[in-house]
């Protein structure tokens, strides 16, 4: 199951949210894009510029969200990024913005599809 | 659409993540909340101040001041209002977290948010909201009833203090120690001389505290004062006391009481002892002393029929004291929580001092023993001196002292036919003669002397009646329908009284006439 494009987001959560939202659901859906949009690109420049601070802040905004929308694999590479940032951990950063951008696109997509 | 139901709160939701922002909202307008959202903790504080919501959750990581500092401003502008502030954060570290209640904030919401959860924490949320509006209600009311309590208090003590003016206690052969509410305490000391120049003290300690104990030192004070005045015994002054106490007082409140009645000029106490520690008479002479146990049930426990107002009588010599005090010396604590006792009391009178610094002795000690305490002490102590000098030659009556007292005088008063049929005069007699110190002290003789002579002249007198009429049963049916019928028929008649006064070296002399 773990190679299914579904897999990226927890189904019982997505049938809550649909469940709570109703119509407004494809303004979530929108929300989450936008604001993970904006968050990744802060994340480019901080890392790039080692703005611990910034790297922290944003990927522990990225975790929350993703952890409300049942993405929790993306929730979890937010959450490890977001420990660099407070340990002023450099090393790793790069690789782990990568997979982070990676999985999100994949959660985008998913959602895309709800 | 918002549902407003009786749970319904006005929720303030600061979250600078758009999608956490909905799904928040979502699920507090789904349970019936009223909810106002903002991005950051700038706009979370201005909103606060102007929507006055019942409760706040904040992001801790928010652009523009962050949800550490959002949460310290509106805690300080909440006051003493209870408006709970929740965090919403995945932040997991100890540190993190104690940070955040730190600035106030009173629990915490972690995402993924569950609408279970948040009910749930909201219902805890609003019970202690509930409680604490309670409480800071009670909280008010306590402290309004407070103040009542003192101001009833200081009328109470304002009311006291003139019934219970200084009396005589500024006399300087009595020296006292009373906390300064010693009223409040139950604690009541009272001096005054009487006519004939004796002093008359009661040291008196009712049962309880506060405004019950302080009530029955008012008619204490003012039968006293009254009394002695006009220069009723020390046995009428006590029964007097006890009957009022023991009509108006509640049961369980009483007045444990020593009052003396002290001639200088005989060189002799009496001394009633009810429920107060020992008294003492500390001898000049000898540096010994002796002690008035109580012999009685204190005033106001027992009815005027039961009450004893027998007393002890001692003699005096000069540079002699008594010393009496109420439990409140024996039972003073020190910090520790011991009591004085009365071994320490004990230590004092047996130490063989000259009898003039007992009395100041004990007070120091106890004084020492309680420290320095905020709360106000319980003690009441009082010295009586018998000088050996000519201080209580002040305290003789002096011609033109008694000011308001019949001396010498006459009356005479004539009942005619009219009056003879339907008044007494008795009672009317009683009252004026009363006015005369010496004599109140024996109106019921004195009143015993009057019937007798009243009815001799009415009827055997005025009515010519024989006292051997009433020999035999029948004979005083007889007797008393014949007064009847006499009374009734009679025209020309009277009975005169002549009274006559005069004040003498070692008392007066009344003189009563009584003809027709």
């Amino acid at each position: 199951m773990g190679t299914s494009a579904r897999a990226k987001i927890d189904a019982a959560m997505m049938v809550q949210l649909k469940d709570l939202l109703g119509e407004r659901f494809g303004e979530l859906v929108l929300r989450y894009i936008q604001d993970g949009e904006r968050r990744i690109s802060l994340l480019h420049s901080a890392v790039a510029a080692q703005d611990f601070v910034v790297v922290h802040a944003e990927s522990h905004g990225l975790k929350g969200s993703s952890r409300n929308i049942g993405a929790n694999t993306l929730g979890n590479l937010c959450g490890d990024l977001e420990q660099l940032g407070k340990d002023h951990n450099a090393g790793g950063m790069q690789a782990l913005l990568a997979a982070v951008e990676q999985e999100f696109a994949a959660v985008c997509a998913e959602l895309k599809t709800h | 659409m918002t549902v407003e139901s009786p749970g319904a709160l006005k929720i303030l939701v600061a979250e600078d993540s758009a999608a956490d922002r909905l799904i928040l909202q979502s699920m507090l307008q789904r349970s019936g909340h009223e909810v106002v959202l903002v991005e950051d903790g700038e706009s979370a504080i201005t909103a606060f101040s102007e929507c006055h919501p019942d409760l706040v959750f904040l992001d801790v990581i928010m652009p523009n001041v962050n949800g550490i500092e959002a949460a310290r401003r509106i805690k300080s502008l909440s006051g003493d209002e209870l408006i709970p502030v929740i965090f919403l954060t995945s932040l997991a570290d100890a540190e993190s977290l104690a940070t955040c209640l730190d600035a106030g904030g009173d629990d915490f919401l972690s995402k993924p948010y569950n609408q279970i959860v948040l009910d749930s924490k909201i219902k805890a949320f609003s019970r202690m909201r509930e409680m604490h509006r309670t409480l800071a209600h009670q909280k008010d009311q306590i402290s309004l009833h407070n103040k009542h309590l003192i101001q009833e208090q200081n009328v109470a003590k304002q009311v006291f203090d003139k019934i219970a003016h200084a009396g005589a206690l500024k006399l300087d052969v009595i020296r006292y120690y009373m906390s300064a509410l010693a009223v409040f305490n139950g604690d009541v000391l009272l001096a005054e001389i009487s006519p004939r120049g004796s002093l008359f003290v009661v040291l008196g300690d009712f049962t309880g505290h506060g405004l019950p104990a302080a009530i029955g030192s008012m008619p204490l004070a003012s039968t006293f004062y009254g009394m002695v005045g006009k220069g009723f015994s020390l046995a009428d002054i006590l029964r007097e006391i006890n009957q009022k106490l023991y009509q108006t007082l509640p049961i369980g409140l009483f007045c444990c009481a020593t009052c003396v009645d002290i001639n200088f000029k005989k060189n002799r106490i009496r001394v009633w002892n009810g429920g107060l520690p020992d008294n003492i008479l500390y001898r000049h002479k000898t540096h010994t002393y002796e002690r008035v146990r109580s012999s009685h049930l204190p005033l106001g426990v027992l009815s005027n029929r039961d009450f004893k107002a027998d007393v002890q009588v001692l003699h005096l010599e000069k540079g002699d004291h008594f010393l009496m005090w109420s439990d409140g010396i024996q039972e003073a604590r020190n910090r520790a929580g011991d009591m004085f006792g009365e071994d320490n009391i004990n230590a004092v009178l047996d130490s063989g001092l000259p009898p003039a610094v007992i009395y100041s002795q004990i007070l120091k000690n106890v004084q020492e023993h309680i420290g320095s305490t905020e709360k106000d002490d319980d003690i009441s102590l009082v010295d009586i001196a018998v000088p050996d000098d000519d201080r209580v030659q002040a305290l003789a009556p002096q011609s033109g002292m008694r000011n308001g007292y019949l001396e010498d005088w006459e009356l005479s008063l004539t009942l005619v036919a009219s009056s003879l049929k339907t008044f007494n005069p008795l009672s009317l007699l009683i009252h004026v003669i009363s006015e005369v110190p010496g004599l109140r002290q024996n109106s019921s003789v004195l009143y015993t002397v009057l019937s007798e002579l009243f009815n001799n002249a009415l009827e055997h007198g005025v009515l010519g009646l024989e006292s051997s009429i009433k020999s035999s049963p029948a004979g005083f049916a007889e007797y008393y329908r014949l007064r009847k019928e006499g009374l009734e028929a009679l025209t020309e008649a009277f009975v005169r009284f002549e009274f006559r006064h005069e004040t003498r070296q070692n008392g007066g002399m009344l003189t009563v006439t009584v003809g027709r």
